[in-house]
């Protein structure tokens, strides 16, 4: 019984154990607003822990789908209910679900309308586990497009001054660049003579070299958008400066990592070639994301915003990693893609704890703040330092493997020299990462104690109990990357492995 | 030996630091006991392995390796490894660390965070010991960068002055840029010879004789190296934080920025002697960027007149001196200096601190016949004092000669000339302090001045101890000979020439102190009169921060601003741009479809209107009116019909 109906679909309890959240949801009345918060909290705490037992299930010496599960759907277009987990997703996976919910648990500073927030807040839960799961193109973008509904709403009605605006880009941006995959989604099933969109049997087809690159480039604006990546992100300060704080950790930790997600588990898998074709622009703009991202934010003087380009910046190494095609590029790739969620989540819940506050996010506006509020800052300061790349905590592993992997791109690419210079120039980015991060905590906590905001109480509870798991991910990861590694390794090897062997028949 | 040993010296440092940070304040003395027992059994360890090494064969190594991570087919490891070279440093690094936790109880009694100092310390413990222990590059770029943080901390612990987080914000970004180079370097190494290990690398770059391909990657290796250790080591150009870096409580400034820290890039690029001895044109940068670093702070120290900033920009040019040995093939001398300048620099610093403890003031213009108040101070400052000119037999002497004759022997004459003319600027400015501070006229502050209390001049009495007998394992007989400190390759014979040389300097350059700043037979003013520009210069340090910060920093910010404007402009004006034209072009289409689509709509029912309007006028309903309307259409047709027909 146990295994019939929970064990062998863990993966359609994990996605849609929010939407039974909804439904509960609809039952309560909206005055209640502590039952609302708490049902939230509560389903998203149970997609949580069944994605604990999912990793816990979880084979990591197998490079094999696990968990899977199949249903057909709509037979006459090859479309079927296909889901299952890898080495790839399934720390995203659990990332996904533990930002959730410590995301559910900050919203609790949501005041009006909460009924409908978190409603369109599990909704949007749901949409992001399904793109991670989802084994079927179609199922894939249909997911897809489920998070993008929502987010415009949670942008446009909980959000800042400028929230229309920041949602109507945000949706319109991504939404050009979904459909412009979906062309390309289109042109897999017509030219794969199977009829099917199932990712597998699409990823086992070969297709010509001309045809890929076209397909690629489709998927790839799609992707690109969502990254983001250079000159496709400026949605995103939009976006995060707009949104409401628990919007903004999602959006950071995990909306991004869908394009990253989606370039390593389409692209890569099913039209390799064309990969393997754009593997050299995709390093200079992985370059160009990073010092590019760096000095941006160097010159804001919003905090969300500064720490919203350094996403574009740090997003940059996971292109890098994922251009070279070597183990040790992919697997800092990934790493990258987990601690930069952890990290930025964490940060732009600090930035909303200041918020909350102050009510303002002007970097220059503080000054003295380590004295008012010591424990805040020596919690800002270790997520600062997790996300400039200090060794002992996660954000340098995955940096470091990405330029060492980089460093040597895989034989295949023949393209050592070209890789080299670009690693060198990247590398240069921790000097300038370093600069606009402790300039910033200079600027907020140094200094002579600033009058006005004498009064700001400390960090709460509340807001302690959603940073502090981030933070012992940070140091655990930093210290025991195997805690990931072992568990993406296998995947890896046979991904980078799947797609050098194309190149030039090697 | 057991993997525990070195975990338990690098480790239980790290663990004290996360006792006092959430233990801290309900812990005996706040904290400061957690910190003093853990440096302390650290330093018995430490002590046990180097009799334990010195009881080995020479080329005794312990290597510990511990599997960390695998990535595809390729295992990172970590791992500690054990000689009498990392013995040394050890034992060095957790003495000094040991007593100036010590000494800090007094320092900084009553401080605030007094607590948070103490955690920091052991931090920076671990960092430092983690560096020295370390058996492959990754591992010590982890503790590199970690020994960064503790030291940004401490220098910015009192944050509340902006001199002091600029102070900590500057040093971190300074080590970066170094660091930089460094990460390059490692990643040379690594694409080049697949291995971060110390073992591997270095038994390559000894094999590269034979295999010249190697050359490239070895001089990148090397030369990233060698950033690092200019960063670390403030050595030109990236000297500029240091001196700085004196915001820092004064133990701090003894700990990490004269006796350990900055020495561990002196001990990087000593620990990779067999990687320079490849690449002799990296080497020898090595050996002039030390020599020139030597004396070109050395200059500038002579001018200071903050107590703390002659014994930075000193710390600076000796460890220009080490730099300079290491470079001309003299590691075992570079690590010998290190380790006798550690404890004779930390003794000099603490003894700085004793002073502005009691005067509270850094300045001295405001010191002077200070060794009445404070003897204890006093007498182990000029022993620190003899130490650092190299004045014999104080440990200085020895190690510093070492390096001369390390110098003159590989042949480096001009680098020799420099070693020699900085060694008469060191006892010069080194006597100059002393006899501004401690003698001559009582100043008013000075009157005030007490002795500073046990828990500090203890620390001193010990550090003198060893800021004398430290050099006297190199007097043949004596032991094994400072060779024992480190490698085996020690050149033979002591040179008495050199030595006779040596000695002749230093008291040139004591003497030249007492008659200019103590018996005052030649006026200062008229000195600094007739050299005005010279002293100008060195006042101004060469300008080297004004040139930095007009030629790096503002350009930087600036070009950081313009990619802002550039991103709020450009691109996201490209993007709002099509968001407005779409928006105009769907209303030049909605005006369109209004007037001429929806117009001809519109139009078409019009006309209908208009001629049913025309037409309604014929719908009389009089018959009579039909039938003439009809009797005229039928004689219209018979006339057209016969026309046509």
């Amino acid at each position: 019984m146990l295994e019939t109906v929970f064990l062998n679909h863990i993966l359609s309890w994990i996605v849609f154990t929010p939407v039974i959240g909804i439904i509960v949801l609809f039952f309560i009345p909206k005055e209640k607003t502590r039952a609302l918060q708490w049902v939230s909290v509560l389903a998203t705490f149970i997609a949580f822990v069944l994605s604990a037992i999912l990793w816990y299930r979880f084979q990591p010496s197998s490079a094999e789908m696990q968990a899977v599960e199949y249903a057909t759907w709509i037979p006459q277009f090859g479309i079927g209910y296909s889901m299952g987990v890898d080495g790839i997703s399934m720390p995203l996976v659990v990332l996904t679900t533990l930002l959730s919910f410590l995301a559910a648990v900050a919203s609790f500073s949501i005041k009006e309308r909460i009924k409908e927030y978190y409603i369109l807040y599990l909704l949007l839960v749901t949409g992001m586990l399904g793109v991670f799961v989802s084994l079927d193109l179609v199922l894939f973008y249909v997911f897809w497009e489920v998070v993008l509904v929502p987010m415009y709403f949670l942008i446009g009605i909980w959000g800042g001054a400028r929230r229309e605006y920041a949602a109507i880009k945000f949706f319109l941006y991504t939404l050009l660049g979904s459909v412009v995959m979906l062309l390309g989604i289109l042109a897999l099933f017509f030219k794969g003579g199977a009829e099917t969109f199932n990712m597998l049997e699409l990823g086992a087809k070969n297709f010509g070299l001309q045809f890929q690159i076209i397909v690629y480039l489709a998927l790839f604006l799609g992707f690109a958008i969502k990254v983001p990546i250079f000159p496709f992100h400026t949605w995103l300060p939009d976006a995060h400066v707009e949104a409401p704080t628990a919007i903004s950790v999602l959006l950071a930790g995990v909306l991004l990592k869908m394009g990253a997600y989606g370039i390593l588990r389409i692209s890569y898998s099913i039209v390799p070639n064309g990969a393997l074709w754009f593997a050299l622009p995709l390093a200079i703009l992985g370059l160009i994301n990073i010092i590019y991202g760096a000095l941006v934010a160097m010159a804001q003087k919003d905090m969300k915003k500064l720490v919203a380009y350094s996403s574009v910046s740090h997003m940059g190494y996971v292109l890098l990693g994922i251009a070279a095609l070597t183990y040790m590029g992919f697997n800092g790739a990934v790493l990258q893609m987990f601690n930069h969620g952890i990290i930025t989540g964490a940060l732009f819940l600090l930035v909303g704890v200041i918020y909350d506050r102050a009510h303002v996010r002007q970097i220059d506006g503080f000054g003295g703040l380590a004295r008012t509020m010591p424990i805040f800052a020596g919690v800002m300061s270790f997520s600062c330092f997790a996300s400039l790349g200090l060794p002992g905590l996660s954000g340098f592993i995955g940096e470091f493997f990405c330029l060492v992997g980089a460093f040597k791109p895989n034989a295949a690419l023949s393209m050592d020299f070209a890789f080299k210079a670009i690693v060198i120039a990247s590398a240069s980015g921790i000097v300038i990462t370093a600069g606009y991060f402790l300039w910033m905590l200079q600027r907020i906590f140094m200094g002579k104690e600033n009058e006005k905001w004498k009064k700001l109480p400390d960090i709460s509870g509340r807001e302690l109990f959603t940073i502090i798991p981030l933070m012992i991910l940070m140091l655990l990861i930093g210290i025991w990357p195997r805690l990931l590694v072992d568990v993406m390794n296998p995947t890896i090897i046979r991904m980078v492995d799947f797609v050098a062997s194309l190149a030039g028949g090697k | 030996m057991s993997f525990w040993i070195p975990l338990g010296i690098v480790a239980l440092p790290i663990l004290g630091f996360a006792l006092i940070i959430f233990f801290g304040k309900k812990l005996p003395l706040k904290g400061a006991s957690v910190g003093i027992s853990a440096l302390g059994a650290s330093f018995l360890l430490s002590l046990w392995c180097f009799i334990h090494m010195q009881g080995a064969p020479a080329d005794t190594a312990y290597n510990f390796n511990l599997d960390w991570v695998v990535f595809g087919n390729f295992t990172v490891t970590l791992g500690f490894l054990i000689d009498r070279f990392s013995a040394t440093m050890m034992l060095t690094v957790s003495l000094v660390a040991w007593l100036i936790h010590i000494y800090s109880v007094g320092y900084m009694h009553g401080d605030r965070r007094f607590t948070t100092y103490f955690a920091y310390l052991g931090l920076f413990t671990t960092s430092m010991l983690g560096i020295v222990t370390a058996n492959n590059f990754f591992q010590v770029f982890i503790f590199w960068e970690l020994v960064g943080l503790s030291s940004y901390l401490l220098i910015g612990f009192w944050y509340e002055k902006k001199s002091a987080a600029d102070a900590g914000k500057k040093a971190f970004i300074v080590n970066r840029i170094g660091d930089f180079g460094f990460l390059v370097g490692i990643l040379a190494l690594f694409a080049g010879l697949g291995t971060f290990s110390f073992q591997e690398i270095f038994s390559a770059a000894e094999g590269a004789v034979h295999n010249p391909a190697l050359y490239p990657i070895l001089a990148v290796g090397a030369f990233g190296v060698l950033c690092g250790a200019v960063g670390k080591s403030a050595q030109l150009p990236l000297h500029v934080w240091l001196p700085d870096a004196m915001e820092g409580p004064t133990p701090v400034s003894a700990l990490i920025h004269a006796a350990t820290m900055v020495a561990a890039g002196v001990y990087l690029v000593a620990r990779c002697f067999p990687l320079f001895s490849a690449v002799p044109n990296v080497a020898e940068v090595v050996a002039w960027t030390g020599g020139l670093t030597a004396i070109f702070s050395a200059t500038i120290a002579i001018v200071q007149v903050d107590i703390k900033r002659v014994l930075a920009y000193s710390t600076v040019s000796q460890l220009g001196f080490m730099m300079m040995a290491a470079g001309v093939g003299s590691d075992t001398a570079a690590i010998f200096h290190l380790t006798t300048h550690a404890f004779f620099k930390a003794l000099l610093f603490l003894g700085a601190g004793s002073v502005i403890y009691a005067l509270h003031t850094n300045d001295l213009r405001e010191m002077g016949g200070l060794y009445k108040k404070m003897k204890t101070t006093a007498i182990t400052f000029i022993v620190g004092g003899l130490a650092l000119a190299g004045f014999p037999p104080f440990s200085g002497f020895f190690s510093k000669d070492e390096i001369l004759a390390s110098v003159w022997e590989s042949g480096h004459y001009a680098l020799f000339a420099i070693a020699a003319i900085t060694a008469f600027l060191t006892a010069l400015y080194t006597f100059r302090l002393i006899f501004l501070a401690f003698f001559g006229k009582e100043s008013e502050a000075a009157s005030q001045a007490h002795e500073s209390p046990k828990v500090m001049t203890v620390p001193l009495v010990v550090l003198g101890f060893f800021a004398l007998v430290a050099g006297w394992i190199a007097i043949p007989g004596l032991g094994k000979g400072f060779a024992g400190l480190a490698h085996t390759h020690h050149h033979g014979e002591p040179n008495w020439m050199l030595m006779g040389v040596s000695v002749l300097i230093v008291t040139m350059g004591i003497f030249t102190a007492w008659v200019i700043f103590h018996k005052r037979w030649i006026s200062k003013e008229r000195l600094y009169n007739s050299f005005y520009y010279i002293a100008k210069i060195l006042e101004a340090k060469y300008w080297f921060d004004e040139l930095y910060h007009y030629c790096v920093v503002k350009p930087l910010l600036w070009f950081s601003r313009f990619c802002r404007i550039f991103d709020l402009r450009v691109i996201d004006g490209a993007v709002n741009a099509v968001g407005y034209l779409t928006v105009a072009a769907s209303k030049a289409e909605g005006s369109f479809d209004l007037k001429v689509i929806d117009g001809a709509v519109d139009g078409t029912g019009w006309l209908v209107r208009f001629l049913g309007r025309i037409f309604r006028r014929f719908q009389t309903g009089q018959v009579q009116e039909y039938i003439i309307l009809v009797s005229i259409a039928v004689l219209a047709i018979v006339v057209v019909g016969v026309f046509l027909f």
